[in-house]
């Protein structure tokens, strides 16, 4: 913050004295945003006003749910961090479009699963390998279950993968995400009642997919 | 007998409505073969074992970084020429210029027909050539008109154009286009008279 002090010295009576001092402080125009308790339409604003580190906290506070939403999608790491990445650069070129009557999580969503949806219906998804899952905490469990329980993942997620689409991103909203119905019509774009025959016609293509003994 | 329907039956597989709130469930096997089905399939794919694997503490911070380069990069590129040229083509702009020039073209069609077959842009280098004989006269005891034309002498028309000395093309149609429609109509008539001068003068 800037300030300047005029003072005003006359000289018509030396013994009192008379000059005034002011302060002027410039506020600056464009504050770093540090607080993390703003708002989604105050940081939205801030992002517009050109405040740096604005879209830095939308970014912080988001980037672990829209990563697990691509990597549901994409079931590998590489892939989830570069869509992850596409997803927040559309949204930051989307800004000017945030109305706020949604939240910016919500709005988040609907640019992921967007995402998502385009890139896996243009390339099929490469599922991890049960070696590649091996830094999930497993404590508490013996080297047999850990295995079994990775396995079994890996196939529910090969099983997810196989879902038609629509299914595929209200199922994960739903079961990963925990939107509710209304949520996660917003983001799909559809009605509450859709949303739910897309979860029920889901859960019964897994059961088909997934097989009695999976289950 | 109706059975659950869709939305009935994923209520209470995820517990949003109790079974109690659903009589039928009691006497009908069906439905509860579907209820059971639903609750098995949730409990397969339950978050519960199949979380997501969770990257290197590190790659949170190497991620917003990422980000923070492409929005950077994005933003440096923002107001380039295709923004613009995006501006420039949708159809709110692009409508009412395509109407003016429209019109222009019609009205220019239109005087041309009714013209002798001389355009205003030869019309009007015509009139520079017939410039009186006594203005060029006086201006050679103008020192710095000697100079000028001094220099001048060895350009030829492509040097000219080159150097920007010429009027660009179309710069007679744009100043056409900036005229009121009284300043049009004035126009029109004061080269009617000229050209049918000419003409008469065996131009």
């Amino acid at each position: 913050m800037s300030s300047s002090i005029a003072l005003t010295i006359p000289h018509t009576s030396p013994s009192k004295p008379d000059w005034t001092v002011t302060v002027v402080r410039q506020e600056p125009s464009q504050p770093a945003v540090v607080d993390g308790e703003l708002g989604d339409a105050d940081l939205v604003a801030a992002c517009l006003g050109g405040q740096p580190g604005a879209f830095d906290l939308i970014v912080e506070r988001h980037r672990r749910s829209i990563y697990q939403l691509c990597y549901r999608f994409v079931g590998n790491h590489e892939d989830a961090s570069d869509l992850s990445q596409d997803v927040f650069l559309r949204a930051y070129r989307g800004l000017n479009r945030f109305r706020g009557q949604s939240s910016i999580a919500t709005w988040l969503y609907r640019i992921g699963v967007n995402v998502c949806l385009n890139r896996v219906s243009a390339k099929k998804p490469r599922m991890e390998s049960i070696e590649e899952r091996q830094h999930i905490d497993s404590r508490g469990e013996s080297a047999s279950e850990s295995v079994l329980r990775a396995e079994r993942a890996v196939r529910v997620r090969a099983a997810v993968a196989e879902l038609p689409r629509k299914q595929r991103a209200v199922l994960v909203l739903r079961v990963y995400h925990e939107l509710s119905h209304q949520e996660i019509a917003e983001i799909v774009g559809t009605t509450v009642g859709a949303v739910k025959a897309n979860v029920f016609h889901a859960l019964q293509n897994l059961k088909k997919l997934l097989g009695e003994e999976a289950l | 007998m109706s059975h659950l329907k869709i939305e009935e039956l994923l209520d209470l597989a995820e517990g949003a409505r109790a079974e109690a709130t659903a009589p039928h469930l009691v006497s009908c096997a069906y439905c509860r073969e579907q209820l059971a089905d639903l609750q098995a399939a949730m409990a397969a794919v339950a978050p519960g074992g199949n979380e997501i694997p969770e990257p290197s503490p590190l790659f949170w911070e190497h991620f917003s970084a990422r980000v923070r380069e492409a929005v950077v990069v994005e933003t440096a590129s923002k107001p380039g020429m295709m923004d613009w040229a995006a501006g420039w083509l949708s159809w709110k702009v692009s409508a009412p210029v395509t109407a003016v020039a429209f019109l222009l073209l019609v009205t220019l069609s239109v005087r041309n027909a009714h013209a002798p077959a001389v355009s205003s842009e030869t019309a009007a280098l015509v009139t520079v050539a017939e410039a009186p004989a006594d203005t060029a006269a006086s201006s050679t005891d103008d020192p710095s008109w000697a100079l000028v034309t001094d220099l001048a002498a060895d350009m030829d028309w492509d040097a000219v154009v080159e150097a920007g000395l010429a009027a660009p093309t179309g710069s007679v149609d744009r100043a056409v286009f900036d005229l009121s429609a009284d300043e049009r109509r004035e126009l029109q008539r004061l080269l009617k008279e000229e050209l049918a001068r000419s003409g008469s003068s065996g131009v």
